[in-house]
């Protein structure tokens, strides 16, 4: 087991700002351990994260990280990408910066299919903002906004995914911590925008959703055939329980492998040198008329 | 100077464009100066769309008001003229006869022009595009078997039967426009050589091209007039030049995406316009915060909210001043030209790194649709220099220094690994909110602002040493009012023109302080350079001549505007 590579050593990466007992500890060692396992290095990974309690993973990481905006984790990371291939790109956010602020980078980066991974803490509760309703609050539960209970249904993330034919749509539950790293690495992995949706919970804010009720409330998914797209949904649309483990694969075409950029040259576009007789010699062709 | 102002006018979808495209190729290969500029409406069909050739024998950029010729191809087209004042004693109305009819009485010669059987013996009316151009080219003095070459380049890779075909209607307007020649008497243009050595240029190709001069890879944008042709450019060549290209959701992750790239090693653009820069406000502030280079290129047009789509102002200095919450420093650039366009467009990539700062190009439709022939020789960019180094195992992304710049590294590029934040941060780039991060970083970032003041761009001046009045003015209204001064021709009169708007130049106050009277010439209704400015030079503007019609600045409007305030000032 690893937790070497990965381990930050920086003056402010020690002091962890979560809460004592939050699932976020246990993602963190998860993720640094799938990393590790699956031969990456810090120079070669990036951690791009939103704003929120998840957002805070770059710091406590060993690798490239960009703590970016509220909901704009996906579109950094997918400029990310673009720019250069070779990066593993990890998308990290929660539920209100992926599900609410950035709902439609989520939907169009399922869309576009860039090979990065997605990794969604989801505790179904606001968190640094304190304990407001988020997109995945279940109803019934009181928050700071709907003191009496929320009463409207949630986003169901999952179900979501595979109706836009998501390259890879996977849910764990933290608490299996072995299981979410096989699924971490198997994301991490498969080629196409890898989409995880990790039930967490927020042990200050959700007293609805702890490690008792998801353990309660989840059930591991065997024996499924993860290309059958309406098997998938099924088994998503499925509230009690809540399936977790992979849902749905598909090869799909990648973005960056089909976009004109990338066909005569292959460079990560820091490396390219601009050829200034190419420009004149297209000024030429072009403007003398 | 001699000089022919036409203007062609006709419903948007009928192919406005395909007469502009026959046009400037022909009338150059014949050896003239050509400018040619175009409005129009936000349609795809319908209403009346113009486009105004200027022919001369020299250097020739300013748009003209008072044409001498207009051509019709759709109904309304001289009511809308009448209305936008383009319309002079001298002025001649050409068109099918049923064109020539207004709702209005508008006193002019009016000649018509019957093209129609000309489209039912080629049997495609949109050979009725290429007849015109051959009735405008037989007003003047050409070699009408040029045009052959010219069809060859545009329809290159179409049958030889279209070639044919749109020759033939080439031939028949121009035979019906010689026999008219006894009616109307146009300016003898004289020819000259040296324009077959000129190139033919938009602002829009020579900011995209100046930008890929620059170095820039990538392009994000959400389409919006009058910016998305920027894309479209960068679309089209994508393959040939290796830049990676990507219409967003929105311009949320335009900007965000382009952020990203950035921070990968990619010099980012973004191209938009007022509503959709207003939806990136929040991350220009990241790319300050987490000081990441991104250029902005900022195609003006009227506002506020959607305003008028497909027209031109300058109403957003304000906006790329003042856009984004928090403190930093940023660049606004404004090319005075199309030479300029392509010299601003490749640097502000260079300024952009080296700074790690968002960098604006403001622009406008006006410069972005017009053409004029331009010298190879004043397109000139700035060639992009590496502004990057290696991360080693300690690398500090913000590391302090003397002028704010921490050296920039790229995330895979060496062992060393690069942390960026948006939040305020430590050193490394890691959060904290310790007081001396607190204060040190806001101190760092704005500390740079004083480096990219001290290599700001000295604005052009035009004038004699000692003068007495002095206009200022940004942007692309930098012929009109340069063409103007040259026909006013009054020593007393001197003219400032910024092409990087912030931060300014401080060497240029200087200007203001030897002069007695200040004239601002700007294109939106409160002046907004000129109050900036006023806050430098902290002397009084005395006037502002100001146009916020969506409507480009004529030549003859700048030259009355400037004749009565120096007439009230000196009297007569």
């Amino acid at each position: 087991m690893g937790i070497k590579l990965f381990q930050p050593d920086r003056p402010h990466s020690k002091e962890i700002s979560w809460c004592p007992g939050c699932g976020n500890f246990a993602i963190r060692l998860v993720l640094m351990d799938a990393l590790e396992e699956l031969g990456f290095k810090p120079e070669n990974t990036a951690i791009v994260s939103g704003i929120g309690q998840a957002g805070k993973m770059p710091h406590y990481i060993n690798a490239n990280g960009f703590h970016s905006l509220h909901g704009r984790a996906i579109p950094v990371g997918t400029g990310l990408k673009l720019a250069n291939p070779n990066l593993n790109v990890i998308i990290v956010g929660g539920d209100g910066d992926m599900y609410s602020e950035g709902m439609e980078h989520f939907v169009h980066g399922i869309k576009r299919n860039t090979n990065v991974t997605v990794l969604v803490h989801n505790n179904q509760v606001y968190g640094l903002t304190k304990g407001q309703t988020s997109p995945t609050t279940l109803v019934g539960t009181k928050t700071s906004t709907h003191p009496g209970g929320v009463f409207i249904e949630p986003i169901n993330p999952v179900a979501l995914a595979i109706s836009l034919n998501c390259s890879f749509v996977a849910r764990t539950f933290i608490g299996h911590k072995e299981e979410t790293k096989t699924i971490i690495k198997e994301a991490i992995q498969h080629e196409g925008f890898s989409f995880v949706d990790i039930f967490q919970p927020c042990v200050t804010f959700n007293r609805i959703n702890t490690y008792d009720w998801y353990k309660e409330h989840t059930k591991i998914i065997n024996n499924l055939d993860t290309s059958d797209i309406k098997k998938a949904f099924d088994l998503a649309l499925n509230t009690n329980p809540y399936y977790v483990g992979i849902f749905y694969k598909t090869l799909k075409t990648v973005f960056e492998k089909n976009i004109e950029g990338y066909k005569d040259f292959k460079d990560p576009l820091y490396k390219r040198a601009v050829d200034t007789n190419l420009i004149n010699q297209f000024i030429e062709d072009n403007y003398r008329l | 100077m001699n000089e022919i102002n036409i203007l062609i006018g006709g419903q948007a979808g009928q192919g406005l464009n395909a007469v502009e495209g026959i046009l400037v190729k022909f009338l150059k290969k014949n050896n003239y100066y050509i400018y040619s500029s175009k409005e129009y409406m936000s349609r795809v069909r319908g209403g009346i769309n113009t486009v105004t050739f200027k022919i001369s024998s020299s250097l020739n950029c300013s748009l003209r008001r008072d044409v001498d010729i207009i051509f019709s191809i759709s109904k309304g087209v001289l009511d809308w003229c009448a209305k936008e004042g383009r319309i002079s004693s001298k002025t001649i109305s050409l068109g099918e006869e049923e064109y020539l009819n207004s709702q209005n009485e508008i006193k002019l010669k009016k000649i018509p022009i019957n093209l129609k059987n000309v489209i039912e013996e080629l049997g495609d009316k949109r050979y009725l595009n290429t007849a015109v151009a051959g009735v405008i080219s037989g007003l003047l003095n050409t070699d009408k078997s040029l045009i052959t070459e010219v069809l060859q380049n545009i329809f290159s890779g179409k049958s030889e039967k279209i070639v044919e075909d749109n020759k033939k209607a080439f031939y028949k307007g121009f035979d019906i426009s010689e026999q008219l020649s006894s009616q109307i008497k146009l300016a003898t243009i004289n020819q000259d050589n040296s324009v077959a050595h000129k190139l033919m240029m938009s602002g829009n190709d020579s900011i995209s091209l100046g930008a890929i001069y620059g170095g820039c890879n990538y392009l994000s944008f959400y389409p919006m007039s009058p910016a998305t042709e920027m894309a479209s450019f960068f679309i089209k060549n994508a393959k040939l030049f290796g830049l990676v290209v990507e219409q967003f959701e929105d311009e949320i992750s335009v900007i965000n995406s382009a952020i990203g790239a950035s921070f990968g090693g990619a010099r980012s653009v973004v191209t938009t316009s007022g509503g959709g820069f207003d939806l990136m406000e929040e991350a220009l502030s990241l790319s300050g915060m987490a000081e990441i280079p991104v250029v902005i290129h900022l195609a003006q047009r009227p506002g506020p909210s959607t305003g008028l789509p497909t027209r031109t102002m300058q109403s957003d200095f304000n906006l790329a001043l003042y856009a984004g919450h928090g403190e930093f420093p940023r660049i606004i650039l404004a090319p005075a030209s199309i030479e300029d366009s392509f010299y601003l467009s490749s640097k502000a990539f260079n300024l952009a790194q080296k700074y790690q700062v968002p960098v604006f190009i403001l622009t406008d439709q006006y410069l972005l649709d017009t053409y004029y022939l331009l010298d190879r020789n004043n397109l000139e960019g700035e060639k992009p220099q590496k502004y990057y180094i290696k991360a080693d195992l300690d690398y500090k992304r913000y590391l302090l220094t003397e002028n704010g710049i921490s050296p920039f590294a790229i995330p895979g590029d060496s062992k060393g690994i690069v942390i960026s934040n948006g939040n305020e941060h430590d050193e490394y780039g890691d959060t904290t909110e310790d007081e001396y991060y607190s204060r040190i970083m806001q101190e760092k970032r704005n500390q740079k602002l004083f480096s990219i003041e001290a290599e700001a761009l000295m604005p052009k001046f035009i004038g004699q040493e000692k003068y007495e009045v002095l206009i200022y003015s940004w942007g692309s209204t930098y012929f009109v009012i340069k063409d103007a001064l040259e026909i006013i021709n009054d020593s007393r009169i001197a003219f400032v023109h910024y092409s990087q708007i912030y931060p300014i130049n401080k060497k240029s106050l200087e200007y203001f302080k030897n002069a007695r009277y200040i004239l601002g010439i700007e294109q939106n209704i409160t002046g907004q350079f000129g109050e900036f400015l006023k806050t430098k030079i902290y002397k009084p503007i005395n006037r502002k001549i100001l146009k916020y019609n969506g409507r480009a600045f004529y030549l003859e409007e700048i030259i009355e505007a400037i004749k009565i305030f120096m007439g009230e000032t000196y009297g007569n």
